[in-house]
This record gives C-alpha cells, structure tokens and sequence, in this order.
C-alpha cells in the first residue's frame, strides 16, 4: 500500500515519515507482545528496543512496502541508522534519489 | 620518537590470533562454532540492526601498538580472527614485514592452539625473531607455556604496555631480560618470573590505535561498534572470572578510572575521523564503585551531551553498581544496552561463585534497566560442572519470574561455566580432580590435543542427572542456534533480494512467519527447560538413573517448528527457495551444522 501526502516543510516531512515509521515499527513490537511498544520508539534506538535482526528486516520490508521504495543495502548496513528518527531523516533526505513516490509526493 | 635523521625504531607485529573451536568438545556450545569475520558477518543480509556492528576489535592491541608508536616503533597489527586470516596468510604477511619482535595476545581458550602453531610455523622460518605472548590466557599459563613449547621465548603477565615497551628496549641494545617488568622468562637455571610494576596510570596512556576500524573502513565495510574502555579491574573475585588473576598482588590500582573528559574526547576523534556512531565499552564494570564513580560517570554523561556526540553504547555492569539518577543522564547521553552478570537465580550458586550480589539485586537491577527504556541483555551462567539440580531449578524459575527468555538472544541462557585457567575455578577443580593430565606433543594435532585438556575443555558435569538436563538442553539449543545462525540468514538474504523491486507481500509473509518463529524461541526454552528439570527431579527422587532425553528434546524442537512451518523450518524454506529462488543455498551445509544436528545437506 501506498499513501502519498502533500507537505512542503522539510521538518513536517521528517514528523510525518517518524509518524508512519513509528507506526509500522511498534506493530511489530505489538505482535511480539512487547513491553517496549509503549516506549516512544520514534527516538529510542533499535538496540535499546532489543530489535534483533529478524525484526529489523521485517521494518525495513514494511517501509519499503508502505512508502513504495527500494532501500539500498548500504543504507540498511549503516550503523548510524539506528532508530525510527534517523530513517526519517535519512529518507527525507534522499527522497530524490529513492524517486519515492511516497516521500513528499504531492 | 627518533630524532630526524636516525633510523626507524624496531619492527613489531602485533596478533591477535584466530579463533578455533574445540570440535571434540560433546558439550560444545553452537555459538562457539559462529567464528566468522566481519565481512562475512555484514555479507549476510541478515546482519542488520543491533545484531552486527560489534567486530572483534583487540583493544589490548590497540593500546600496545599505540605506546610502542609513540617510542618510534614500526607496528604492524594483525586481527587474525576479524579479518578471517587463515594462519598461512599471518605466516605470510609476518614474513613479509620481517619483525623482530612479534607479540601475540592470547585472550582466551580458542585462541590458544591457532597461537602456538602460529609461533611454533614463525620461529621455524624466522628463527632470529623474539615471540612473546601476552593476555589473560597467556597470563595464566605462562611457565606451562614456556616449559612445553621451546619457540615462543617470553610471556609478560598482566598489563602489557610498559612491558613491551621495555622489552624492545632489551632486544634493540641487547641487555638482560632481568629488568623487564612482568616478564616471565628462561634463565640459567630455569624459568624466571619477573616483579610487575605498579600499574599503569590510564590517563598516561595514548589514546589505543584503531588499525582494525581503519582496515574494514578500507574495505567499504560498515564502520563497526568501537571498543572503548574508561577503567581497568575489578573489585569483585568472582570464582569464573580471569581478572582476579590479572589484578593479583596489586596492593593499590586494582580498580583505576580514566578522566572522563579524555574518554570523551577519545570518543569525539573516532566519531569524527572514523565515522564510528556506537561504543562497545569494555570495561570489567562500566559503572565503578562508590561516590568517585558514580562522580566519574555524570562527568561522562554531561561531556557527551555538552559537546553533542550523537552516539549510542553499551556496557557491562554489576548489578550492584546503579544508581538510578545516573543511569537516567547516562541513558540521555546514549547509553542504550546494558548487559547484566546475572549469572544465577539461585543463592547457593551466587556464594559458591563468590559472585558478591544477592538475588534480591538482580531483580532490581532488571527492574530498573526495564523502567529506564535499556535494552537489558541477562548473563547467564545456567550451571557449572558441580550444580545440583535444585540448584538450577532455582535459575529457571529465576529466567521465568523475571522474563529473561524474553531477550534479544535467549539462547545465550544456555550456558554452562567454562573453567578458566587461572582462575579460583580451576583451582578449586584441580582440588577436587587433580590438575589435567596432558598428552605429549609431537604435531599440530598433539597441540591441540594439549590445548584442549590444558583449558579444561569438556569436563563433566558430577550430578548424572544434571548431566542429561544439559545434554538435553544444549542440544535442542544447538539446533535452533544452527537455524537462526547458520540457515535462516540465507533466506532472508533470498528475500530481501527478491523483494527488491517486486511485489513485497510474500516476502513481508515469509520475513513475519520468521520473525514470530525467532521470538517464540525463547518461551520454548524455557518451556523445556521446565519440562527437562522436572523429569530430572522426579528421577532423582524416585533414585532412579539419569535418563537420556535427547531424543525427547529434539522432538520437542520440530514439534514447535511445525507450529510455523508444516515440513519443519529447513524444510520449509529450502522449498520456498526452490518456489522462489531457483538455485537457493543447500541447508546445514556448514560441518558445524551437520556435526550438530546431524543434518544431511
């Protein structure tokens, strides 16, 4: 599925992104019954989640799937990518060359 | 340094050795077999998230090549294990460097065999060069090295840097070893044990090299985890542990702490000229002791919030060290992983371990990680070659009351206490048993035989009915370990692949139905262990024999793999592969996996 949304601030932009990424990583801490999906997940990093990588690869699947983009495996081996925030805005950023029709699509 | 014009100080390597598991071991633990380096690691797919960015970075090495650089010294560092060098390649490249002295760091029991063959192939080719071993391992088996193995010349016991140092100070002029500290050496008339020196000043120290960042950063690897310590000891003895013998005889300095600030601005060059954004620290235990400590780490925290390192970390901690005011400033600068030595549920264990803390404190400090957002990764150590079967009922029902199968890697519970030469453990062992008898050597075989029995490899447990528990027990763990290690990885590797510019749904399925089969792993654990310690009570009571319920465990496992999968995980997915992925990877290819779980590829 793919939902588009209109905004014109970079920073409205991050929000919304951590918004339905926040949304699609505490499903999955929600289908594993975990306490931590009432943590806010937009800004604690996967390791403080205790995301293992079986988990991460189902986020990153999601987000693709959600956002209608195929993620370069050099972004998902960054280690500096380490939590719902900085996707965002590392997507935001890249919005151009992922040609995302989901990121900032008017 | 060498003034300008005078010629470059001597040329020494520095190795860390590979890592080899010992195959024969009955009670050999899967994850001992995982000894991959890290481009093998990110070349799965599968290693993203928390799971992948720690390397095997030597910082020991690291501080050593840093103080003999500072002397002028030429230094080439050699991380066997975490570039995955066959032992041909290090002879190769040490040949090629041409060292004159080669200092090998010997940590633990897997490094040792790959370590003395290493020095027994170089000494054979370069018979001039001087071999020293150093490290805990080394540390605690320096004379039974020297009087076995005639090629390796010295060991220095405990801290290395101004060992070394003076060392190469001796072989550059030529003098006696005599004034070297910490020096274990021969002499006329036998093995001599030099005095150490007072410990090391932290702050003296330069900051340690990162040869081993550099290298995977050359490589266009991820930049891994940094390893970092900002303390050296500990103040605790416990019974397992090899730092007692590290710190022994030391009347002052058995713990020391860095300056806080220095640490940070350690931290800040890394970040900046190493692209590093998550701290390994190595610490025996991050969090200190007293008021200075707890003084030291809100000195840490708020450095790293003032000058704004956007970093993570992770750390070891005795459970009781919190003070939660702190950790709450710790866990704002980055702190986001904890990693508890728990060790044990049960009273009686904790005293015989002499492990200092109560089971009352480990359920706070659970308590406390949770309710602070820290990821909290539970050392367990589920028994040791003298548990009663009470004894390990009272840590199962331990790992259940506080949830601890719930972690990231429950099968890290399944754990038995490796005695450690050195340590008051294997003291109390060759008390009771005599110390190991070892065999002649002859070959490289014979050496590995030696190792095996000198680290106390595979020595059994007393309780029979204890015995089965485990044999039991690791087995089944063995074989989710050699599915989520060895066999899964591929397939989500497959799937990531073929979700790539296609139709994800069917991949998001296959990746979700893993998922939730890794996550209910831990609940079978515990689930079994229940069922087997039960079994073992009930037998022990009735003084019935021990029984033999491998097979019983193993049904167990398939049974739950085909709550998810109809034909079994590997079954199941190497037929999705064959759907999917035309040319998929064989399954249990790995020997490890078959000498595991029995698996025809």
């Amino acid at each position: 599925m793919t939902v588009s949304f209109s905004l014109s601030r970079p920073e409205n932009k991050n929000e919304a992104l951590t918004n339905r990424l926040s949304g699609i990583l505490r499903q999955i801490l929600i289908a594993r019954n975990d306490l931590a999906a009432d943590r806010d997940v937009a800004s604690s990093t996967f390791a403080a989640l205790g995301l293992t990588s079986v988990d991460y690869l189902e986020f990153i699947l999601n987000v693709e799937a959600d956002l209608n983009i195929d993620i370069p495996d050099e972004a998902m081996l960054n280690p500096a990518l380490s939590s719902v925030d900085t996707w965002a805005a590392w997507l935001a950023d890249n919005a151009a060359s992922l040609q995302t029709p989901g990121i900032g699509a008017a | 340094m060498p003034a300008e014009g005078q010629a470059p100080g001597t040329r020494i390597a520095l190795v860390g050795p590979r890592e080899e598991a010992f195959l024969d071991n009955v009670d050999l633990e899967h994850r001992e077999t995982m000894l991959r380096s890290y481009e093998e690691i990110c070349g799965d797919v599968v290693a993203f998230g928390s799971d992948y960015t720690i390397s095997r970075e030597f910082l020991g090495i690291g501080y050593l090549a840093a103080v003999l650089r500072r002397e002028g010294h030429l230094v080439r560092v050699i991380g066997a294990n975490n570039s995955g060098l066959a032992d041909d390649v290090v002879l190769t490249e040490l040949l090629t460097f041409g060292p004159r002295v080669v200092g090998i760091s010997v940590l633990y029991d897997l490094q040792l065999a790959s370590a003395i063959i290493l020095s027994k192939r170089l000494k054979a080719a370069l018979p001039g060069v001087v071999i020293v071993f150093g490290g805990p391992l080394a540390s605690a088996i320096s004379e039974l090295l020297l009087s076995t193995f005639p090629f390796i010349d010295c060991v220095i016991e405990g801290e290395g840097e101004s060992a070394l140092a003076r060392l190469v100070e001796a072989v550059e002029v030529g003098t006696e070893l005599g004034e070297v500290p910490a020096l274990v050496h021969r002499g006329v008339n036998g093995i001599v044990r030099n005095p150490r020196a007072e410990p090391l000043d932290l702050d003296s120290l330069p900051h340690p090299s990162r040869d081993v960042i550099e290298a995977i950063r050359a490589r266009r690897l991820p930049v891994p985890s940094a390893y970092l310590t900002t303390s050296r000891g500990c103040k605790a003895f416990c019974t397992f542990c090899t730092v007692p013998n590290i710190v022994r005889g030391m009347k002052t300095g058995v713990y020391r702490m860095r300056d806080p600030v220095d640490v940070v601005s350690e931290m800040e060059s890394l970040v900046r000229d190493l692209g590093v954004t998550r701290f390994y620290m190595a610490d025996d235990n991050f969090l200190g002791y007293g008021e200075d400590s707890n003084r030291r780490m809100l000195g840490l925290a708020d450095e790293i919030l003032r000058r704004r390192l956007r970093i993570n970390f992770h750390a070891e901690c005795r459970v009781d060290s919190l003070v939660p005011d702190t950790l709450v400033r710790l866990r704002a600068a980055g702190f986001d992983q904890i990693l508890f030595g728990l060790e044990s549920g049960s009273r009686r264990t904790l005293k015989r371990w002499a492990k200092g803390q109560t089971v009352e404190q480990n359920e706070a400090a659970i308590s406390l990680a949770r309710s602070l957002g820290l990821d909290m990764m539970p050392s367990i150590i589920l028994l040791d070659w003298e548990s009663d079967l009470a004894e390990v009922e009272e840590t199962i029902a331990f790992i259940e009351r506080n949830q601890l199968y719930r972690s990231g890697q429950p099968l890290w519970l399944v754990n038995k206490l490796k005695v450690h030469c050195g340590t008051a453990a294997s003291r109390r062992y060759d008390n009771v048993h005599g110390k190991p008898v070892l065999p002649a050597i002859s070959d490289d075989v014979s050496i590995r035989s030696w190792c095996a029995k000198a680290t106390y490899q595979g020595i059994p447990i007393e309780n029979a009915h204890v015995a089965a528990f485990w044999g039991a027990l690791n087995g089944a763990a063995n074989r989710w370990s050699v599915l989520l290690d060895e066999i899964v990885p591929r397939f989500l590797k497959a799937a990531r692949q073929a979700a790539r510019g296609a139709d994800k749904v069917e991949q998001i399925e296959l990746v979700r139905r893993i998922a939730m089969f890794r996550r209910s792993i831990g609940p079978w654990l515990v689930e079994l262990m229940r069922l087997l310690i039960a079994e073992a009570m009930e037998r022990e009571r009735r003084c019935a024999p021990a029984g033999d319920w491998r097979d019983f465990a193993e049904s167990f496992v398939a049974e739950r793999e085909r709550q998810f999968f109809a034909g079994g995980l590997a079954e199941s997915l190497r037929e999705h592969g064959r759907r999917r992925w035309f040319g998929a990877p064989a399954i249990g290819s790995g020997a490890s996996a078959q000498a595991l779980i029995g698996q025809t590829p």
